[in-house]
């Protein structure tokens, strides 16, 4: 039994009919999306960038996830050391910024994403995977506002932190 | 994110009991890494009583909630009282936990039980000092 069946129009093989609005629609959203694609492109990396560099610099054992220039205008992505992804978006959305832990598709599961493991990252690294996306409103000023409010929510963070205070005895004064 | 009722936010926000005690009578650690969510509890015992507890978490909003109750309800309590602590009424007095974090993150009981035997041991290899 097919699930859809009918439509002399489409050779029997669907019923209905082309959704011509949301065509054009895709049309004319493509379009709009090249017409100023390098601009877009130029000012996404601008803040991509000043967040890869400037956010490591900030926070001490913070490594950047993926290749720090082939990547996507709009994306930067970090492990943050001895903590837990979910307790720091936890505090972010409290500070209104939204960033995720995780790719959408495993936004529910609780296990550390598999390509971070694949790339070599142990499990308590990449169980502190924060990554960030930009957007058309996101300005400079965004950025100066997470490099404020985000290293203090680290630092309560690993203050409450096993791994972080067997690390600091370990290392003896190791920031 | 999951959505968490309020008491466990409240917690979340506003951990009680959060840190070490150095010389512990007792110290219990459970879970890791891997399942994302690891928590350490130290325990100073007097006349059989919890007089205090303190933890230290890695982990997401309900482990660190969870851990904060549990310090809480252990406080105070004798060592058979804090023993009968489990996950489900630790759950009950934060107004219950999404369901994919019962397990994985609910582990603050079994790390507190855990921190209780150590002291037991530690006890009866000692010949009890206390």
């Amino acid at each position: 039994m097919p699930l859809l069946d009918g439509g002399v129009q489409e050779g029997g093989r669907r019923a209905g009919t082309e959704n011509i609005p949301a065509i054009v629609g895709l049309g004319k959203a493509a379009e709009l999306a090249t017409a100023n694609m390098e601009e877009r492109i130029k000012s996404l990396t601008h803040l991509r960038d000043r967040l890869l560099t400037e956010l490591p610099a900030k926070i001490a054992h913070t490594v950047v996830t993926g290749h720090t220039k082939n990547r996507l205008a709009g994306n930067a992505s970090f492990c943050i050391e001895f903590i837990e992804g979910e307790a720091m978006l936890m505090w972010l959305n409290n500070e209104g910024v939204a960033v995720t832990s995780g790719s959408a598709c495993t936004s529910r599961a609780l296990k550390a994403s598999h390509v971070l493991i694949a790339i070599g990252l142990s499990h308590e690294l990449a169980q502190g995977s924060l990554l960030f996306s930009f957007g058309l409103d996101n300005k400079s000023e965004d950025i100066d506002y997470v490099l404020k409010v985000l290293p203090p929510i680290v630092d309560r963070l690993r203050q409450m932190s096993p791994l972080y205070s067997k690390f600091t005895k370990t290392s003896k004064g190791g920031k | 994110m999951p959505v968490y009722s309020e008491k466990v936010m409240e917690h979340f926000t506003n951990p009680r009991n959060v840190g070490e005690i150095e010389n512990a009578d007792g110290i219990g650690e459970e879970g890791n890494p891997i399942c994302g969510d690891m928590m350490t509890f130290y325990i100073k015992v007097k006349d059989n009583h919890l007089e205090d507890v303190k933890f230290k978490t890695f982990g997401c909003g309900a482990a660190i909630a969870v851990s904060s109750m549990v310090s809480e309800m252990a406080k105070g309590k004798t060592l058979d009282e804090a023993m009968k602590i489990t996950p489900k009424s630790v759950a009950d007095e934060l107004e219950g936990l999404p369901k994919n974090k019962f397990h994985c993150s609910n582990l603050g009981a079994q790390a507190l039980h855990k921190a209780i035997q150590d002291y037991l041991s530690k006890k009866k290899a000692g010949g009890g000092k206390k």
